[in-house]
């Protein structure tokens, strides 16, 4: 009897993340997955191609490898401008996607650099 | 001598030892994100490589170059028929002066004087962002502004597409450019234009002799002044390239109340105030006045003004480090700057060919 209770204790306790993971796993399936991270390099006056898709709530981490300062800005298409400052050399700056939709990146330093991010809906 | 004494005094070998070898892991990784002097001939030729000439003009596809349009583009660019004023674009853009007026103060229509001085033409078709302060994007885009300027050539949009649709002389040039065009737009005048401007392309300077590798078109002290360009003064971190611009903005630290670039932009985008466009370095003359304003009356005085850092405000570029150069180093900086345009024996492309 001592034997079964404790087996099934055991078995209960095995059971328990599972249990306690079911809530998050249920609101990730409605609110979609995590927001992703994706990174984008500043090489002297090139902002480096996307290699990813971006949707809404993702983070673009801006890497400046270049060793000149630039200062990013970002525009949506419905015209709302962010800046992100001037960034030094071998720092990173970063912001989170507002909007679906084309997203520019610009350097107000240098008009020559340029990079466009489709971007899709939230997750 | 304390035991605290004792252990300090065995630490600071160790920590002089330690230092000195992080120096030596991060010193050429550091030399090199600041753009030092290169040191090897590798490093000096993948330097050289980045001031290389690119073999062709580039035109935009929803411009394509037409020698029909170029032509068309040069007889409206020195035409006075297209000012209220009795100027053409060539007044201040003269091809004997490099393209641009040789004036310390630029004069407007009424004798006024301008407060920024008048940029070359030449190697336009490469630019980025045009005007001192970046109003235009697209050389089309400028091409009507001094037209209609009051202050420059004074002559209205409306006033100029109707002036031009006079003019006989004018039906030949258009048709053969555009085809059997009904009326002449300000858009076929922005276009042709912006072909003509294009063309103009600065000619083959000794440096660019010495880039393609004639080792003998420099001298020595100007290759050194070379890597002082591009090593300690850091000139190169803006005036890049082979066009010796990077099209970029920047705030020098002159005392101007000119907001420049901040007209346009922001205000919270600081670096942006009392930006104005670094001008390429080729078409350098050897008599000044110097930056954007004329302030600066020799080149001993603006590498002084790179030297000091300007004026120190939120503004002031981040690349605006101030530094100091030997006697030697500035007299050798002075050569390679003198050298940049020496150009003994070539025309600029275009340059010869006004009517």
């Amino acid at each position: 009897m001592h034997s079964y209770r404790r087996r099934r204790l055991t078995g209960l306790l095995a059971l328990a993340p599972i249990v306690a993971a079911a809530p998050a796993l249920l609101i990730s399936r409605v609110a979609g997955a995590a927001p992703a991270e994706h990174v984008l390099t500043l090489n002297h006056h090139e902002l480096s191609k996307p290699d990813f898709k971006a949707s809404v709530g993702d983070r673009i981490r801006i890497v400046n490898g270049a060793d000149i300062a630039h200062s990013i800005y970002v525009t949506y298409d419905d015209g709302k401008i962010v800046s992100l400052d001037t960034q030094l050399p071998g720092t990173e700056k970063s912001f989170v996607l507002e909007a679906a939709g084309t997203v520019v990146l610009r350097c107000w330093i240098h008009p020559v650099i340029r990079q466009a991010l489709q971007v899709t809906p939230a997750r | 001598m304390s035991k605290g004494k004792q252990q300090s005094g065995r630490m600071w070998p160790g920590l002089i030892l330690l230092a000195v070898l992080l120096a030596c892991v991060q010193g050429p990784k550091l030399r090199n994100a600041h753009g030092a002097a290169p040191d090897t001939a590798e490093s000096m030729r993948s330097l050289k490589q980045k001031y290389q000439r690119p073999q062709s003009v580039p035109y935009p596809a929803e411009n394509a170059h037409s020698q029909a349009k170029e032509e068309l583009g040069r007889k409206l660019f020195f035409d006075t028929r297209l000012s209220r004023a009795g100027r053409s674009c060539a007044t201040c853009h003269d091809p004997a002066k490099r393209w641009s007026d040789g004036l310390t103060q630029p004069v407007g229509s009424e004798q006024q004087e301008f407060a920024r001085k008048t940029p070359t033409l030449l190697n336009s078709a490469w630019l980025s962002a045009l005007m001192w302060d970046g109003r235009a994007s697209t050389l089309e885009q400028q091409a009507v502004m001094p037209i209609t300027a009051a202050h420059e050539m004074d002559m209205p949009v409306a006033l100029l597409v109707e002036r031009i649709n006079t003019l006989d002389d004018y039906r030949r040039p258009v048709q053969r450019a555009y085809g059997r065009v009904r009326h002449i737009t300000v858009m076929h005048i922005q276009q042709a234009l912006a072909t003509f401007e294009r063309t103009l392309v600065s000619p083959r300077t000794d440096l660019d002799r010495w880039i393609d590798g004639d080792a003998q078109a420099l001298s020595a002290q100007e290759q050194r002044g070379f890597a002082i360009y591009n090593g300690k003064a850091r000139c190169s971190a803006c005036h890049s390239t082979w066009r010796l611009t990077d099209d970029g903005f920047h705030d020098i630290g002159l005392a101007s109340a000119d907001r420049g670039r901040g007209k346009f932009t922001p205000p919270q985008v600081v670096g942006m105030q009392y930006a104005f466009k670094t001008p390429t370095l080729r078409e350098l003359n050897d008599k000044g006045p110097y930056m954007h304003d004329g302030s600066i009356g020799s080149l001993l005085a603006v590498i002084a003004h790179y030297e000091e850092g300007g004026i120190d405000r939120p503004s002031r570029s981040p690349e605006m480090k101030p530094f100091t150069l030997t006697e030697q180093e500035r007299a050798d900086l002075l050569a390679f700057l003198h050298a940049i345009g020496r150009n003994p024996d070539s025309q600029a492309v275009g340059g010869s060919k006004e009517k």
